[in-house]
């Protein structure tokens, strides 16, 4: 295969999309109780870990913008190819494909599992995993740019969630949020790194990368959109810690849809039942990116047709996810999972660029 | 494409199938509206249960059921063999907890009902003054329904700040909180008609340690919350004042329009002492002694004895819920949020607190006088 790609300009997206994609793929499970974990290391200093976590995200984004620049027009499964050669490549790119498939389980089985605990207590998992799964691939069967419309969509749509955000500001209590910086630093960097699992997601960028129009405005959406997700995150901690009192988060396992709870509209009583169905429209272009990187990494590395993968694919999900059906499993599931996913996301980039730049060099000092 | 079709075909007509949740229709179900919990003989729940049922035949569509149980889902489940529908709690508006239970101290009954998703946090907590049955049994001709009854009664004067609020995501943040103690109003069955408020309680941790009467609890709510209109009768005892007549020997003003803001500081670290400062304005409507309303003098005269009597009843408010050791105020909470790493616990302030200097000032203004000067 070649290290470089250049798709035909017809399934070219606009680079702001790029703004859309980000956002709508960190936003997912990840929210709905990540206060609890960063606030077990933080305490109430736990927005000051969202803070850093979020710096050290735009980091990342631009180192990772930094490595496709060098091999451009190109992805991650090139760069690997490029990078490691042949063989190598294509074995670490397998693992890049599990890494997104891992993924798609994980944001699979908690969304499940919020929505039998909330709402449907009787329902078995098979079948939500089966018709979400079908879902999703209808979405990626439609090409990148159905994918990137679902994520518009997704955004503006679940919007008005964040006004509901509003209803329990006037239960809050500023006092829980003093004395600042009463924990040190590292339990404060403890619950940054806490903040894997939520705010994973962006190095979809990786792939997504050369499918964009003008690549010198990448860096300014891409990062303007992990602006908003950061943003997001903060507004949703502060009103947290304010709301709960320290006691009551340890314990919740959904702070956010906890907050819901006290939501009450004319016409709506109860309105979080609303806001875990409609949890699903921030989901689905998670799991439609995620499965649409791993089919993306078959094609590329193998180039193969992937009409054949994609059920595969789906019948590996939808098995796993039959498999983690406790609070237990899936708990353990997860941190297993955030300590990799540390690694694969906040780490490898910097390792990669390294690589890539002492390859870049050796190139062109043999071309002399 | 045959089997193509063939396939599809299957796989939907199976989802469709298998895909039905537990439905809930309207008319199989009984709302539960109220719950009462007392403390059984053997040590387990009394609850009784006020369910609402729809069935347009029936000439009465509540129910009043009673059970023993040793969870509160059980009381669900045993009262579920005596009801016609099936009991469901999502519309539960209000727990009222017999005193008894209460004193008893930890009993993790608020806690358990989080756990469940279709119970609202904003469920109103109350204490009965004695068992809660009784207030739940109240049968008269003006109250239909005695769940919808507690809950508008709660609602009403709990947004008029009559009394303290009690949801229970307050009653449970407090409960966690250190530094602060939840509070809960007191219904008290008045005759054999009336149900009422008849103060608020006062709890350590989740266990009842006393009682303020209604009178004060305005004044718990003048300390920990906002007043934007309101009435108060206040009582003054200054000799400046002739009574109207013979048999009442005190001088009583009442204020409506209140508005008040308050502000609790701490100025000192090492030995907690606190100042809470109070503003505090409204009409005068009614003095009960002969006083000249137009003389500027004696109108400075009623705001200092005012000011003097609530500072009184601010302080002894204070001193009592330091001998039960329960800080209803939440001075703990701004203790542990202006002295760093006070590591606080519980324990530590609980005998803080009963140390603790409180230093209360009272700015009170007359604003205008009504009608007549």
């Amino acid at each position: 295969m070649k290290a470089q790609f250049q798709p035909n300009p017809q399934s070219l997206l606009s680079t702001f999309i790029v703004f859309f994609i980000i956002h709508s793929i960190q936003v997912g499970i990840g929210i709905q109780g990540f206060q609890r974990i960063i606030f077990f290391e933080a305490k109430h200093d736990a927005w000051i870990s969202v803070i850093v976590a979020g710096l050290f995200t735009h980091i990342v984004v631009m180192i990772m913008i930094k490595t496709l620049h060098l091999y451009a027009p190109t992805d991650i499964y090139g760069i690997h190819i490029e990078v490691y050669g042949k063989w190598i490549g294509k074995i670490v790119n397998s693992i890049y494909i599990l890494y997104c498939l891992w993924l798609f389980v994980i944001v699979l089985i908690n969304y499940i599992e919020v929505m039998q605990t909330w709402v449907f207590p009787v329902v078995p998992t098979w079948l939500f995993s089966i018709s979400i799964v079908l879902l999703v691939i209808y979405g990626v069967n439609g090409g990148l740019r159905v994918i990137a419309g679902a994520c518009f969509f997704s955004f503006i749509l679940s919007i008005w969630m964040l006004g509901l955000i509003g209803f329990p500001i006037r239960f809050t209590d500023i006092h829980h949020l003093l004395p600042v910086m009463e924990s040190n630093i590292t339990s404060i960097l403890k619950g940054a790194h806490k903040m894997t699992l939520t705010i994973i997601g962006f190095e979809i960028l990786y792939v997504v990368y050369p499918f964009l129009k003008e690549r010198e405005k990448v860096t300014k959406f891409a990062q303007l959109g992990i602006a908003g997700t950061n943003l997001l995150y903060l507004i949703v901690m502060l009103i947290t810690i304010t709301y709960f009192s320290p006691g009551q988060i340890e314990n919740t396992i959904w702070p956010t849809l906890s907050l819901f709870k006290i939501v009450k509209l004319p016409f709506i009583e109860r309105t979080e039942y609303v806001a875990v169905s409609f949890w699903l429209l921030i989901i689905l272009p998670n799991l439609m990116l995620y499965l649409w990187a791993a089919l993306r990494g078959v094609r590329r590395t193998f180039e193969k047709k992937t009409k054949g993968i994609i059920w595969l694919f789906s019948f590996v999900v939808i098995l796993a996810s039959l498999f983690f059906n406790t609070r237990s499993k899936i708990n353990h599931f997860n941190d297993l999972f955030a300590s990799i996913g540390f690694y694969v996301t906040f780490c490898y980039p910097f390792i990669l660029f390294f690589l890539a730049l002492i390859k870049k060099k050796i190139t062109s000092l043999k071309e002399k | 494409m045959r089997k193509k079709a063939c396939f599809w075909l299957w796989t939907f007509s199976i989802l469709l199938l298998c895909g039905c949740a537990e439905p809930r229709i309207l008319e199989e179900v009984g709302l539960i509206t109220t719950y009462g919990l007392d403390l059984a003989k053997n040590g387990s729940i009394l609850g009784t249960i006020v369910e609402l049922k729809i069935d347009p035949r029936a000439a009465q569509d509540v129910v009043i059921l009673e059970t023993e149980a040793f969870s509160i889902r059980g009381i669900r489940n045993n009262a579920n063999k005596k009801s016609s529908k099936r009991l469901a709690s999502g519309q539960l508006r209000v727990i009222v907890y017999g005193e008894e239970f209460l004193k008893q101290g930890n009993t993790g009954i608020a806690e358990t009902l989080t756990n469940d998703p279709s119970v609202s946090d904003l469920t109103y907590l109350a204490m009965a003054d004695g068992p809660a049955r009784e207030i739940l049994q109240v049968k008269a001709i003006h109250i239909p329904d005695i769940g919808i009854h507690l809950f508008d009664l709660i609602d009403q004067n709990t947004k008029g700040k009559v009394i303290p609020s009690a949801t229970l995501q307050e009653v449970l943040h407090n409960h966690y909180a250190v530094g602060i103690e939840p509070i809960m109003p007191i219904l008290r069955k008045e005759g054999k008609e009336g149900i009422g408020f008849s103060g608020v309680a006062l709890f350590k941790g989740s266990k009842l340690v006393g009682k303020i009467s209604t009178h004060q609890s305005f004044y718990l709510t003048l300390i920990i919350d906002k007043y934007k209109g309101g009435i108060k009768d206040i009582e003054i005892k200054s000799s400046k004042f002739k009574p109207r007549n013979r048999r009442l020997n005190k001088t009583v003003a009442s204020i409506d329009s209140l508005d008040s803001s308050s502000d609790i500081k701490l100025i000192n670290k090492e030995k907690p002492e606190f100042d809470i400062n109070i503003k505090l304005s409204g009409r005068l409507l009614e003095v009960t002694s002969k006083i000249d309303l137009g003389n500027p003098e004696s109108i400075k005269l009623i705001e200092k004895a005012i000011t003097k009597s609530m500072t009184k009843e601010i302080e002894k408010l204070i001193a009592y819920c330091q001998t039960k050791e329960t800080d209803i105020f939440g001075l703990g909470e701004i203790y542990r949020s202006s002295v760093k790493h006070s590591k606080l616990t519980d324990e530590k302030w609980y005998s803080m607190f009963k140390e603790a200097k409180v230093n209360v000032n009272v700015d009170f203004s007359v604003k205008r006088t009504g009608l007549i000067e």
